[in-house]
C-alpha cells in the first residue's frame, strides 16, 4: 500500500465501486474534491464550524458558510460493520467494511473501509482518506487502516 | 413511586391489528377499508362518529385516505411521517386533539402491500447520497449501532439473540404470527451474517397488513362502556447527524422514555407489559436501555433470566411475537406494538402470554434509522375499567 502524506490513493485491491450519486450544485465540489482525494467542506467562521453534509449555508446560524477547509484525511473509526448482504455492485467481490470515521478536528461521516486488513478493523482504529485511481467524477469516503 | 393515575384521560376503545400477512389481490384502498370498519366495529362506533385522522404517507396524501374511509366529519388530519414511529406518536397526538376538544374520536390508521410492491414512501432523503455512495443499507446502520454498544458495554451477539428467542416463543402462540417456529439462541449465532454483528435472525419481516386504533374522551369510552385503556402519556423525539455529531449508544429512548414516564406519574418497575419497536434486535435493547429497563452492563444477565418472555419474565415485551416474528407491516411496526398492548391490557392477548391483570405498559416507537436519522416516541398506559 503506497504512503502518502494526506490523502492517498487506492492501490485497486479495493473492489468497492464509485458510484455517481446524485450531487447538486450545492455538493458538487464536495464529491469532485473527494474524488481527487481531498476531503473539503464549506466552513463557517461565525459558528466556528464545518457545514456536514456540505452545503452553502451553516445549520447552525443557516447563514451563508463563508470560507472552506481542507482535512488532513485522517481520522478514527466510530463504528463499523462488515455488510455481507450489501447494495447492488458492492458485496459482488465479498464483504465489505461500512463505518462511520471521526475526522480529526472534523465531523464523523459515514465511509468504508478497504485496502489490506479492513476486514479486520476495531472501532479507534486509525485510518487515512484514499481517493481513487482512476478518474472519476464522484468520489467516496474510504479510508485505509493506517499500520500501528 | 405511586402512580398518579388520570382518571378521565383519552381511552383508546378499538383496535384492529389485520390478520393477513401476505396479500395479493389486494389494492391499499381495500385494505384500509377492511382495517377502518373493523376497528371501529371493536369500538362500537360507526363512520360518521369519526372526526379525526390521524395516518402517516399515504397514497395521495391524507385526504385522498379520508375519501377512500368516507369520512366527511373530519375535523383535523395528521399525515406526518415519523417512519414507524408514526403511530406510537399518533396515540399522544390523539389523545391531546380530545382532550383540547378539537375532536371526539380519532381514528389512526395505517396500512401497506409491499410484499406486492404496493407502499406509499416518503421522498428520498437529501443525505442519501452520502449513504448511497458507500453501499450503506438499513440494516448496516442498525449494524454500525451494535456494533457501538458490543464496544462501548461489552453486549454480545448471544444477548441480542435472546431477544429473538423470546420473540419467537411469543410468536408460536399466535396463530396469525408469520413466522410461528420458536427459535433458540445458537440458531440466531448460527443464521447467516447480513451485516455483522447482525445475523439474518436479528431481523424483522416484511410483511402486508396493517391496523388501527380509536381514541375517544373517556367520557365517550364509558358510554360505549369500553375495556380500552388510558392514554396517560407521550413523548416524541428525533435524531439525526447534527452536522456530523453522532452518539449511537444515547438513543431518542433516553429523553423520550423517561419523560413519558414521569408525565405519567410512573417508574419502570411499574411497568407490566412493554411494546418496543423490534425492526432488528439491537432495537429493543437500544430502547429497553434507553427508557431504564436496565442498563447495557445489565443487559446479558437480565436478557439471560428471561425477562422478556411471557407470561412470567420480569418485563414481558412484544407478546405477539413483534416484528421480528409476528408482523411488520409496510416496515412500519408502531402500529402492531400499539395494539399489542391494547390487548394486553384489556387481558385479550392470546391466552399463553396473557399477563396477570396488568396495570400499565409502556409502548416505544422507532422511525427510520437509529443509526442514520430516526424518531422516536414513547407512550404508557393504563388499564380502563369497563363502565
Amino acid at each position: 500500500m503506497s504512503e502518502h502524506a494526506t490523502g492517498g490513493v487506492d492501490d485497486g485491491s479495493s473492489p468497492l465501486p464509485y458510484l455517481e450519486v446524485e450531487t447538486t450544485v450545492d455538493t458538487e465540489r464536495f464529491w469532485s474534491e473527494l474524488a481527487a482525494g481531498r476531503f473539503v467542506l464549506p466552513w463557517c467562521s461565525r459558528c466556528d464550524t464545518w457545514v456536514w453534509q456540505p452545503r452553502p449555508i451553516c445549520p447552525r446560524c443557516l447563514e451563508e458558510a463563508d470560507a472552506e477547509r481542507r482535512w488532513s484525511g485522517e481520522g478514527a473509526v466510530y463504528s463499523f460493520s462488515i455488510v455481507h448482504r450489501g447494495t447492488p455492485g458492492f458485496d459482488a467481490g465479498g464483504p465489505y467494511v461500512l463505518s462511520y470515521v471521526t475526522l480529526d478536528d472534523g465531523p464523523t461521516v459515514m465511509s468504508n473501509i478497504v485496502g489490506a486488513g479492513a476486514l479486520d478493523v476495531a472501532i479507534g482504529d486509525r485510518v487515512r482518506l484514499v481517493g481513487p485511481v482512476e478518474n472519476v467524477k464522484v468520489g467516496a469516503c474510504r479510508f485505509e487502516l493506517i499500520a500501528a | 413511586m405511586t402512580p398518579a393515575t388520570a382518571p378521565t384521560a383519552p381511552r383508546i376503545v378499538g383496535a384492529f391489528e389485520h390478520p393477513g400477512r401476505n396479500l395479493p389481490g389486494y389494492t391499499m384502498e381495500r385494505l384500509y377499508q377492511e382495517i377502518a370498519a373493523a376497528a371501529l366495529t371493536d369500538a362500537g362506533l360507526g363512520v360518521d362518529d369519526i372526526d379525526g385522522m390521524l395516518t402517516s404517507t399515504v397514497p395521495g396524501g391524507p385526504v385522498a385516505l379520508a375519501e377512500t374511509l368516507g369520512l366527511t366529519r373530519l375535523r383535523h388530519i395528521d399525515g406526518t411521517d415519523l417512519g414507524g414511529a408514526s403511530y406510537v406518536a399518533h396515540a399522544g397526538r390523539a389523545a391531546r386533539l380530545v382532550e383540547d376538544g378539537v375532536c371526539s374520536a380519532v381514528l389512526v390508521i395505517m396500512g401497506g402491500l409491499p410484499r406486492q410492491n404496493l407502499t406509499p414512501r416518503p421522498w428520498a432523503a437529501p443525505t442519501g447520497p452520502f449513504e448511497e455512495a458507500h453501499g450503506s443499507t438499513l440494516i448496516a446502520t442498525y449494524a454500525l449501532v451494535a456494533q457501538r454498544f458490543m464496544h462501548e458495554y461489552g453486549v454480545r451477539s448471544r444477548d441480542l439473540a435472546e431477544i429473538k428467542s423470546a420473540a419467537a416463543l411469543h410468536a408460536s402462540h399466535n396463530p396469525n404470527a408469520y413466522l410461528r417456529n420458536e427459535v433458540t439462541v445458537e440458531e440466531v449465532l448460527e443464521s447467516p451474517w447480513m451485516a455483522e454483528p447482525l445475523h439474518r435472525l436479528d431481523c424483522c419481516v416484511t410483511t402486508d397488513g396493517g391496523g388501527a386504533f380509536v381514541v375517544v374522551s373517556d367520557e365517550i369510552a364509558r358510554t360505549l362502556r369500553s375495556d380500552g385503556p388510558r392514554i396517560l402519556a407521550m413523548d416524541e423525539g428525533y435524531m439525526h447527524s447534527n452536522n456530523g455529531a453522532y452518539d449511537l449508544t444515547t438513543g431518542i429512548a433516553a429523553t423520550t422514555g423517561p419523560n413519558a414516564l414521569a408525565e405519567a406519574g410512573v417508574s419502570v418497575s411499574d411497568i407490566d407489559y412493554a411494546s418496543i419497536y423490534d425492526s432488528f434486535t439491537i432495537t429493543v435493547l437500544a430502547n429497553m436501555v434507553g427508557i431504564g429497563f436496565f442498563t447495557p452492563e445489565e443487559a446479558p444477565r437480565v436478557l439471560a433470566s428471561g425477562a422478556l418472555r411471557a407470561p412470567f419474565g420480569s418485563i414481558p415485551v412484544n407478546t405477539d411475537g413483534g416484528g421480528l416474528c409476528n408482523n411488520h407491516p409496510d416496515r412500519r411496526g408502531g402500529m402492531v406494538r400499539m395494539i399489542e398492548a391494547v390487548r394486553q391490557l384489556r387481558g385479550r392477548a392470546n391466552p399463553q402470554v396473557q399477563i396477570a391483570s396488568p396495570e400499565f405498559a409502556v409502548v416505544h416507537g422507532s422511525g427510520f434509522s437509529l443509526g442514520t436519522r430516526a424518531a422516536g416516541a414513547t407512550v404508557i398506559l393504563q388499564k380502563g375499567e369497563a363502565a
